[in-house]
């Protein structure tokens, strides 16, 4: 449950989700988890060239909530340690193949990370943590209120900074930490994407066509709907998708 | 054009084609302990490997079918003391023109203690070609025996990325003309294969057994000593995606370049098949 201090509202979070088109559910290598009455959300995005990212992606978001950071540098660092050890120990020490031996200590597992906690403080707001190019966007009135991390349409395809399973790589994902707030009013929407759908969002915003309203009004059927047609027109990569609509309503939880 | 990425119901297909004339018995470098048969195939095992590794997802689980691979070999048979074009995959994969990386990743000739770079510590690998040399360089039926594999390929795939085939020889061909065309119009034959994301893509690779300047992705095959010239007509000019690539990986690349090095090394031989092989795999 949220805290609250201030006039009453309450955090109603939806997640929608869907494979690259000819990926079995089973494949999907997003994972997202919503913790409504904990005020917590993680959205992780596996990374294509990545061994094993559907498992290390699983293992982020869950830990997220179940065990939720302080977010700064340091605690984050403990955090993703922990999770990394988790994981390791997760991780068969016998190997199906010579090809799965190879990957998993040449490559490993790696992806982007967004976690959010919702605040109930001097006001309602969120922090976030983010290493990647899973975006949160804000939405105050249809408008975009604020990016975090920010980023232009034209940032997406580059090199995003990655979450590593390999505790071998903890610095650099150390490194690629960025930290985030915000204050919430009543009827604010905050939209978390992975970077196919973000990257849409951007470019359509940067082009001032309607993104945000599309977005925060969607249901189960419209978010499949939209993700097929855009699809089919090429608007949008083929890729896993992920969307969590975290919507402001006035009123008790 | 050139951007289409790599997914199981749009994989790409790479063909190796690999000299094994008798000069390919000629050591690399004065001094060298490999010779020129036995770098090409410790090149085309590693980058096998890589095609392999880069399919391999999930623990557990065979590699995704994100490539097509076909290996020909030219030049002494590996099956009869005469000269050939023929597949140079082993075991049941010996008939195959172009195989699915899955199969490839099934049957390896044999699994060795090898290194896979200098820097790196003995690990088990899976080899699925031994050198051969003998014979001249039948080049031209080469390229007409994977235009032939390719042709059904295209027509399979048509929006895949296009066909990469790479060949890798250090002599001259020695059966042009054959069927009345020459090297040049066996390559321009198959490099007007395509797909709906570009034409067949022709990369060569010259190696040296002496110690000479080599030639990275020219611009230019007028300098060139023999055969420079007619490996530089015969290949593709490097896509914009790739010459980025290459760029990535710190050669400087210059406008119009082409898909060859001439007088190649072993590691010039390994960055090529790397850079040359190096596709966008968007399949999650």
């Amino acid at each position: 449950m949220i805290e609250r201090r201030t006039d009453p509202m309450r955090l109603e979070m939806t997640l929608y989700w869907l494979p690259k088109s000819d990926s079995a559910s089973s494949e999907f290598e997003d994972a997202a988890v919503a913790a409504e009455a904990d005020g917590l959300l993680a959205v992780a995005d596996g990374a294509t060239e990545a061994y094993d990212a559907r498992r290390w992606v699983d293992t982020l978001t869950q830990a997220f909530v179940a065990a939720p950071p302080a977010l700064q540098p340091s605690a984050m660092a403990a955090w993703v340690s922990s999770a990394q050890q988790r994981f390791q120990n997760g991780s068969s020490r016998q190997f199906a193949s010579i090809f799965d031996e190879h990957q998993a200590l040449r490559t490993g597992a790696f992806g982007t990370l967004l976690g959010v906690r919702f605040t109930n403080g001097d006001g309602h707001g969120w922090q976030a943590v983010s290493v990647g190019d899973v975006v949160l966007f804000h939405v105050r009135r249809g408008q975009l209120h604020q990016a975090f991390p920010a980023m232009a349409a034209a940032d997406f395809g580059t090199t995003p900074g990655l979450v590593h399973a390999s505790p071998a790589r903890l610095d650099a994902t150390i490194a690629a930490l960025r930290f985030g707030h915000g204050m919430i009013s009543p009827a604010d929407v905050l939209l978390v994407a992975t970077d196919a759908l973000a990257h849409w969002a951007l470019a359509r915003h940067e082009r001032r066509q309607p993104a945000w309203e599309v977005l925060a009004e969607l249901d189960h059927v419209g978010f499949e709907q939209l993700i097929r047609d855009l699809r089919a027109s090429g608007e949008l990569n083929d890729d896993d998708v992920t969307l969590a609509v975290v919507r402001a309503r006035e009123g008790p939880a | 054009m050139y951007e289409a990425p790599i997914s199981r119901s749009r994989p790409a297909c790479i063909v190796f084609l690999v000299d094994r004339s008798a000069s390919m018995a000629e050591r690399f470098g004065a001094d060298g302990e490999l010779s020129l048969a036995q770098g090409a195939a410790n090149a085309l095992n590693n980058i096998l490997f890589e095609l392999c590794l880069r399919s391999q997802k999930e623990p557990g689980r065979p590699p995704r079918h994100y490539f097509d691979v076909g290996v020909f070999g030219y030049g002494q048979s590996a099956k009869a003391r005469s000269e050939a074009v023929e597949p140079a995959l082993a075991g049941p994969l010996q008939e195959r023109t172009i195989v699915p990386i899955p199969e490839v990743a099934t049957h390896p000739l044999a699994i060795r203690e090898m290194r896979r770079s200098e820097d790196l510590p003995l690990s088990k690998m899976p080899v699925w070609l031994d050198p051969v040399a003998g014979f001249g360089t039948p080049m031209c039926q080469a390229i007409a025996t994977a235009g032939s594999s390719l042709r059904d390929w295209v027509s399979a795939h048509p929006d895949s990325f296009p066909p990469i085939v790479i060949n890798i020889s250090d002599g001259e061909v020695t059966d042009s003309p054959y069927r009345g065309a020459d090297l040049r119009e066996w390559a321009q034959r198959l490099t007007t294969l395509a797909t709906s994301d570009g034409n067949v893509l022709l990369f060569n690779v010259f190696l040296s057994s002496r110690q000479a300047p080599i030639s990275f992705f020219p611009a230019d095959g007028a300098h060139l000593p023999r055969p420079g010239g007619d490996l530089f007509a015969i290949s593709s000019p490097l896509p914009p995606p790739m010459q980025r690539q290459a760029e990535a990986s710190g050669f400087r690349v210059a406008d119009g370049a082409r898909g060859l090095v001439f007088n190649a090394d072993l590691a010039s031989l390994s960055s090529f098949l790397v850079i040359g092989t190096r596709l966008s795999v968007n399949d999650r």
